[in-house]
């Protein structure tokens, strides 16, 4: 009742208040975006929200990017070298002005990667570069890194906005960055309403030419998916973010706006709990695989709106392999009864699916693994709880199977090593197999694109095979846009990237 | 005669005729439903309600039928609903009358008690009671029964203190009855008409009770249905799939309706005081 009050109250609101921006100043390029969370800080070596990360797009930049094809592009550093497998050197930008006018040097760049490497940040990228051993600012406009030994994904770390370049002389004034700014990007912060709305204006002194095409870019919170997208029709908002598929459906059909949707980096997938019965057995979780339909599950949870994908995301082309070509993917009722029987389940077992009704608890995900897993005898107990409870089962590894949405990598050593290896900090698995640590290893001592794609191939088969978890499909990101925009391109990490080279009409 | 007074009474009729509906629909989901309401059918998601498909409401995003979820769910709302008025009636009434019939210490401390319950809005009070006792159908049984208790207990209690200074009851203990006798064999039945007209309401509020618990992900859990949960997955498909809110809200609508005109009418049957009035 409380939200569809809510509903109505934002609807109402977004009848009443006047167009602004655009049609009160018609020389004014103005981009109003709707999101559906508040960003929770600005500080872009601390945060770890999506909605924050959103808005750092914006305001910083990094040494290197991704860009819509998801290849490492150049972004401060203009160009590197990379003279032994423990040695990077990267040239910067010369002329590149921080939002308070001074340039940005190598010293910015050595005291950024400083203060992530700092245990006292705290900061989510530290784990990204936590091989670099020296940082050294060689001239003005050259910054070497070493490493104490070969880290194939340093590259695709440097692309987060975690490793963003910031100014010192800002962090130390402030104490930190969550309220304040001190980046080189394309949009400089204006003025924030928390829980409202944020304000950035062009950075007249960017570093690209012609660039941001806009003066203005507005962020308004609109915490419900329906009204993100009555705005966008109502002319009101230019662009919105919206996650929720039966929302997307209903913008596809609808001549008013442009919807933009991309396969994404997360992954949906169905977890075992590998230290309790009867999941420590491998033909167990074999059989769940083979039961478990996932275009079926995309379907019906997700509208469709998205990919079927093995153990990469789909969308990280260079390393992905098709879940077609990979073993144990479903559905195959036959093999998966043949394989509980062997496993000593001749007719089956009950056990309990651990989700939650926001989003990324999957509670429709969890409704047709239920009625999938009937087909093989498998009974399953929806554990629905709350968003906390169910974060707080994930820490404690307290479920026998969750529906998880995972933040995936375009970079195999990134997602992978962290999710499966034995030691990995989010293997909430309790995974443990020699084999699979062992190519993990060699994944990342590798360098060559050949030779880390074949460790990388191998490895997927296995994981497949040894299914620690069930991977199901990413869904996509999408932006529902208006018909005014144009020049937006997607990014399937759900950068807002492009937004410096978008255009609107008045 | 109350059986020719029901006759009589068009509002209590028109009640009955709406709940005595949901029974033969709940008789009749107990041995044939069109669909099977938790089977997942990908081939008909979404789809609107047409006679030719089989599908009289539609189907829900699971590609589930809207109607064979409906009339299991109405077995469901209407069991709990039943069940918690009949706890929170029993021990409501039994505490009301034995602290109006002893009155003193007892009366206060029974009624303090009763205050307190009440101080809590019915709907905080029953969230809180299903996060303590945790998310099972059964347990919504136990948190509507505790929301009701100290209404049986007000209301009987007050109706006990009115009639209790009566001749007969004086002329029952001047003959030697005893107070448990007294209490139900005399008092008992005399108070029975503002409770029966109690319990017919309580119904109707039990299944919006229920509705809400659910809809807030406290009730029935899926992917078995109850009108509240299936109300709370339309939300979001609402705009493109209005059926799927429709008819569990018209269900929900209807027999709160059945409930309200059924009490509504044996107040004004049962009441003495209504007796003359025309």
């Amino acid at each position: 009742m409380k939200r569809l009050t809510v509903l109505l109250l934002a609807l109402l609101a977004l009848a009443l208040i006047p167009a602004t921006g655009a049609f009160a100043a018609p020389a004014e390029k103005v981009i109003t975006i709707g999101v559906d969370q508040e960003a929770v800080g600005l500080d872009p070596h601390i945060v770890t929200a999506f909605s924050s990360h959103r808005r750092l797009d914006l305001l910083y930049n990094r040494l290197v990017r991704i860009d819509d094809s998801m290849a490492i592009v150049s972004d401060l550093a203009e160009s590197w070298d990379n003279p032994t497998n423990t040695v990077y050197v990267f040239h910067l930008r010369k002329g590149v002005k921080f939002h308070n006018g001074r340039e940005m040097t190598s010293d910015d760049v050595v005291y950024s990667l400083n203060r992530v490497l700092d245990p006292k940040t705290a900061s989510p990228g530290r784990s990204y570069i936590a091989t670099v051993t020296a940082i050294e600012a060689v001239d003005k406009y050259t910054v070497k890194l070493t490493l104490s030994g070969p880290l194939p994904s340093l590259l695709d770390g440097l692309s987060s906005n975690n490793l963003a370049i910031v100014a010192k002389e800002v962090v130390e004034a402030n104490g930190n960055l969550q309220k304040v700014e001190a980046g080189t990007g394309p949009f400089m912060l204006k003025e924030w309403v928390a829980d409202n709305s944020m304000t950035l204006v062009k950075n007249p002194n960017y570093f690209e030419k012609g660039a941001p095409a806009v003066d203005k870019v507005i962020f308004r919170v609109i915490p419900e998916q329906a009204s993100l997208l009555a705005g966008v029709r109502s002319g009101e908002l230019d662009m919105a973010t919206i996650n929720d598929g039966a929302i997307i459906r209903q913008a596809a059909k609808d001549a008013k706006v442009t919807v933009m949707s991309k396969p994404g980096l997360n992954m949906r997938i169905f977890s075992f709990n590998t230290s309790r019965k009867p999941f420590d057995d491998v033909r167990v979780r074999q059989a769940v695989s083979l039961a478990l339909d996932a275009p079926e599950i995309l379907t019906i949870a997700e509208f469709g709106m998205g990919k079927v994908t093995g153990p990469l995301p789909i969308a990280a082309t260079k390393w992905a392999l098709a879940p077609s070509s990979l073993p144990f993917t479903g559905p195959d009722v036959e093999q998966a009864k043949g394989l509980l029987a062997k496993a000593g389940f001749p007719n089956g077992f009950t056990v309990k699916i651990t989700c939650s009704s926001t989003y990324e608890g999957g509670l429709a995900v969890a409704q047709v693994a239920q009625d999938e897993l009937k087909k093989i005898g498998i009974k399953a107990e929806l554990e629905v709880v709350e968003w906390g409870v169910y974060i707080d089962k994930w820490v404690k590894r307290d479920f026998d199977t969750m529906i998880e949405l995972r933040g995936g990598s375009p970079e195999p050593d990134r997602f992978l090593y962290r999710t499966f290896h034995s030691t990995g900090g989010v293997n909430n698995f309790l995974f443990k197999d020699a084999a699979v640590d062992g190519l993990l290893e060699s994944g990342r001592s590798q360098t060559s694109y050949a030779d880390r794609k074949v460790t990388y191939d191998k490895l997927q088969y296995l994981l497949s095979d040894r299914a620690p978890a069930v991977f199901l499909y990413c869904p996509n990101e999408n932006q529902v846009l208006s018909k005014r925009l144009s020049g937006f391109k997607l990014v399937g990490n759900g950068s807002l990237y492009y937004l410096t080279s978008t255009d609107v009409k008045p | 005669m109350p059986a020719t007074r029901l006759a009589k009474n068009s509002i209590a009729l028109a009640g009955l005729a709406i709940v005595a509906l949901y029974l033969l629909a709940i008789l009749v989901s107990l041995v044939w439903l069109p669909f099977d309401p938790v089977k997942i059918d990908a081939e008909h998601l979404l789809e609107a309600p047409s006679l030719a498909s089989g599908h009289l409401f539609g189907t829900d995003e699971f590609g589930r039928d809207i109607l064979s979820r409906i009339m299991k769910g109405s077995l469901v709302s209407l069991v709990i609903s039943i069940s918690a008025t009949a706890l929170g009636s029993v021990v409501g009434i039994f505490m009301g009358i034995w602290a109006g019939y002893l009155g003193g210490r007892w009366d206060h401390w029974i009624m303090r008690l009763a205050d307190v319950l009440f101080s809590f809005p019915s709907l905080l009070l029953a969230i809180f009671v299903m996060a303590v006792l945790g998310e099972r159908t059964y347990n919504v049984v136990f948190a509507i029964g505790i929301v009701y208790i100290p209404q049986f207990a007000r209301i009987s209690r007050g109706a006990i203190l009115t009639i209790k200074p009566a001749e007969f009851v004086k002329a029952a203990r001047s003959s030697g009855a005893g107070s448990a006798y007294i209490l139900f064999r005399h008092l008992l039945p005399n108070i029975l008409v503002p409770i029966i007209v109690q319990i017919s309401l309580s119904l109707s509020v039990a299944i919006l009770l229920e509705s809400s618990l659910s809809f807030l992900g406290l009730g029935v859990q899926p992917p078995y249905p109850s009108w509240g949960n299936m109300l709370s997955s339309a939300r979001k498909v609402m705009v493109i799939a209005p059926w799927t809110a429709v008819y569990p809200g018209l269900a929900i609508v209807f027999l709160v309706l059945g409930f309200n005109l059924l009490g509504d009418g044996l107040r004004d049957i049962l009441d003495p005081r209504l007796k003359n009035v025309k």
